[in-house]
C-alpha cells in the first residue's frame, strides 16, 4: 500500500477529499480487495472515540479565575442547582456514524450512489443547550430574548445560547409554561415530539411528554398557531387564543376551547387535574414530582381510565388517593411503590 | 504572525471552526476589559482546552490549573494583546506551552505521557463488545506512538483541530503535520492489525 493511497483513504476520511477523488477511491475500493481491506481496518481505527476523562466543574473554575483576578462581581451566574445541563457545541470532526462494521462498510462501498455521504461526519448545530429538569424539582430560565421558561420535573428542554436573525425556536419533552417576549421579526417555535407551536409573543402552557397522553397547549395571554410535526399542509394548523386550549389527536389539532387556564397550570403549584386520563400518567407524574418509582401489580392496569385531583400534598396520600379510586392497596418499600389490587 | 485584532482575518479554506467571528468579536471585547465576554471565552474553551492539557499532564487538578493560568493570563495581558487570525488555535498554542512549561518545570513530579495513567484509573466498562475492546487497543496503540506523531493525531481526530491549525500550534509546517499523520496512522494499523484481522473474521463466521 503506497503513500499515495493512504493519503487518500486519510482525506476521504476527513471528509477533505475532492468529489472527484472519493468517487475515484470508492471504484477502486469495490474492485481492489487489499484496497478495501486497508480501508475497512483505517475506518475502524478512525472512529475510535477519545478516551474519558473526569468532566471538570467549569463554573467553579470560572469563579475562581474571577476571583484571582479580582472581576468576580462583573460575571453573572449560570443557573446552577438541581439541574444538569449539557452543552452541544461543535467540536469533533471525524465521527464515524454509529456502530459501522466493516460487512456494512463493504455493502455501501458497492452500492456507491450517495455511498460518500455516510462516512462525512454529522454535524450538531453550534451553541445547542439543553437543560433536564430532576425529579421532583422545576426550573426557570430566561432565554437570549427575554423569554422565559418554566420547566416542569423530568423535563428535557434544548435551546440556542443565541437566537438566530430570522426565528427562535426550541424543542421540548415535557411540560412547561412558556412567557415569550414580543418579536414581529422573529416567530418563537416549540418543537415537540408531536406538535410545533409558532408564536410571536404571549404566554401558554405545552405539555408533550413522548411517553405520555396527547400533546396539549393552553393559552393565557396573546395567541399561538399549533399544527402537527406530521402536517402536509398548513390546513390542520390551529390558532388558539387566550383562555383556550387545544389537543394534538391522531395527528390533527383539536378546535380550541375555552378552559380553566389554572387547571392546566396547576403543575406549577404542584396542582393537577387529570380528566379520564390513563392511570401509568398520572403515576408518570406523581414519579417526576416526588422522585419516587410506583409500579403495578398487573400490567393492565396501567391503561385504566381514572379522574383525579391532585394537590400539593405528601406523595403517600396522593398514592392512597389514586389507590382508593382504583380499588387498589399500596406496598411501599423505600421510594418504590407497588400497587395491587385489593 | 502578530496581527491586531483589528485586522481582517484571512479565512482558512480547511478551517473548521464555525464560530471564528464570533470568537474575534468576543476577544476584542475582553481586550476592551468586557468581564462578560471573558467569562463567555472561559465557558466556551474551558472544556476543551483542559481536555487537550491531559494529553500533557496526566494530573487532572495540573490540567485544570495550567488552563486557568492561561485565562489568567490573557486577562491580565489584555491591554497588549495580540491575536492572530484564529482564537481557538491561539488558546491551544497557549495551553501548550502553558503546559509544557510546567512539565519542564516540575519534571519529577508531573508525568509527561497522559494516557496510560489514565488507562489504569478509569474503571473498565461492562459492556464487552467488540467494539470497546478495539478502541481500549486503539488508545493503548495511541500511547505508543512517538510524542509528536502522537500529539498530531489526538489534536486532528479528537481535538477536531485542522492540519493548519496543528501546524501553526506545533510551530511547523503544514506539509510536516500531514507526514506525521501518515506516519501515525500507519504505524497505528501496524500495531493494530492482527486486532483487526481477528475482529473481521469474527464478524464475518
Amino acid at each position: 500500500m503506497n503513500d499515495s493511497d493512504w493519503k487518500l483513504i486519510l482525506d476521504y476520511l476527513d471528509g477533505t477529499c475532492s468529489e472527484e477523488k472519493s468517487k475515484d477511491l470508492e471504484e477502486r475500493l469495490s474492485r481492489e480487495d487489499d484496497l478495501h481491506r486497508l480501508f475497512g481496518e483505517v475506518a475502524k481505527i478512525n472512529e475510535a472515540p477519545d478516551r474519558e476523562i473526569p468532566k471538570p466543574d467549569v463554573e467553579s473554575a470560572l469563579f475562581a479565575v474571577a476571583r484571582r483576578l479580582g472581576i468576580e462581581d462583573e460575571i453573572s451566574r449560570k443557573p446552577k442547582p438541581n439541574v444538569r445541563i449539557a452543552r452541544h457545541s461543535f467540536r469533533r470532526r471525524n465521527v464515524w456514524p454509529g456502530k459501522t462494521t466493516i460487512l456494512r462498510i463493504a455493502a455501501v462501498i458497492v452500492v456507491a450512489v450517495g455511498a460518500a455521504l455516510i462516512f462525512r461526519q454529522t454535524m450538531l448545530s453550534p451553541f445547542q443547550e439543553k437543560v433536564i429538569v430532576g425529579t421532583g424539582q422545576r426550573f426557570r430560565l430566561t432565554l437570549d430574548d427575554g423569554t422565559k421558561v418554566t420547566l416542569d420535573s423530568g423535563s428535557d428542554f434544548r435551546y440556542p445560547r443565541s437566537f438566530s436573525q430570522a426565528q427562535r425556536e426550541v424543542q421540548l419533552n415535557g411540560e412547561a409554561l412558556f412567557e415569550v417576549t414580543s418579536d414581529s421579526d422573529r416567530p418563537f417555535t416549540v418543537s415537540t415530539q408531536d406538535g410545533r407551536i409558532t408564536v410571536l409573543g404571549t404566554v401558554f402552557n405545552v405539555r408533550a411528554w413522548r411517553e405520555g397522553d396527547k400533546m396539549s397547549v393552553t393559552v393565557i395571554e396573546g395567541s399561538v398557531t399549533l399544527e402537527s410535526m406530521s402536517a402536509q399542509s398548513t390546513d390542520s394548523s390551529v390558532k388558539i387564543e387566550a383562555g383556550q386550549m387545544s389537543v394534538l389527536e391522531a395527528n390533527r389539532p383539536s378546535t380550541p376551547l375555552l378552559v380553566n387556564v389554572d387547571e392546566y397550570t396547576g403543575w406549577l403549584q404542584r396542582k393537577k387535574h387529570f380528566k379520564n386520563t390513563s392511570l401509568r400518567e398520572v403515576l408518570d407524574q406523581l414519579e417526576r414530582w416526588y422522585g419516587v418509582s410506583i409500579s403495578l401489580s398487573e400490567p393492565s392496569l396501567n391503561h385504566e381510565r381514572i379522574t383525579v385531583h391532585l394537590d400539593n400534598k405528601p406523595v403517600n396520600e396522593l398514592i392512597d388517593l389514586v389507590c382508593l379510586i382504583c380499588g387498589l392497596s399500596s406496598k411501599q418499600n423505600g421510594s418504590s411503590y407497588l400497587l395491587s389490587p385489593i | 504572525m502578530q496581527k491586531s485584532v483589528n485586522q481582517k482575518f484571512e479565512s482558512n479554506p480547511t478551517d473548521h471552526s464555525f464560530s471564528t467571528c464570533e470568537d474575534r468579536l468576543t476577544i476584542q471585547k475582553v481586550c476592551e476589559g468586557n468581564a462578560s465576554a471573558f467569562a463567555e471565552l472561559f465557558r466556551k474553551y474551558y472544556e476543551a482546552l483542559y481536555r487537550f492539557a491531559t494529553r500533557f499532564v496526566s494530573d487532572t487538578q495540573v490540567a485544570e490549573n495550567i488552563v486557568q493560568d492561561v485565562f489568567v493570563k490573557i486577562w491580565e495581558s489584555r491591554a497588549s494583546l495580540k491575536i492572530h487570525s484564529n482564537v481557538r488555535a491561539y488558546l491551544y498554542m497557549a495551553t501548550r506551552n502553558h503546559a509544557l512549561n510546567v512539565i519542564k518545570r516540575e519534571k519529577r513530579t508531573v508525568s509527561i505521557d497522559g494516557y496510560t495513567n489514565f488507562e489504569s484509573s478509569l474503571k473498565s466498562p461492562d459492556e464487552q463488545t467488540i467494539d470497546k475492546e478495539l478502541h481500549k487497543a486503539v488508545h493503548k496503540a495511541i500511547a505508543q506512538l512517538p510524542e509528536r506523531g502522537r500529539r498530531v493525531y489526538e489534536m486532528h481526530k479528537f481535538d477536531g483541530l485542522s492540519y493548519s491549525e496543528i501546524a501553526e500550534i506545533q510551530q511547523v509546517s503544514i506539509n510536516t503535520v500531514k507526514t506525521q499523520m501518515q506516519r501515525a496512522m500507519k504505524s497505528l494499523h501496524k500495531q493494530l492489525s492482527y486486532l483487526l484481522t481477528s475482529i473481521i473474521k469474527i464478524l464475518i463466521s
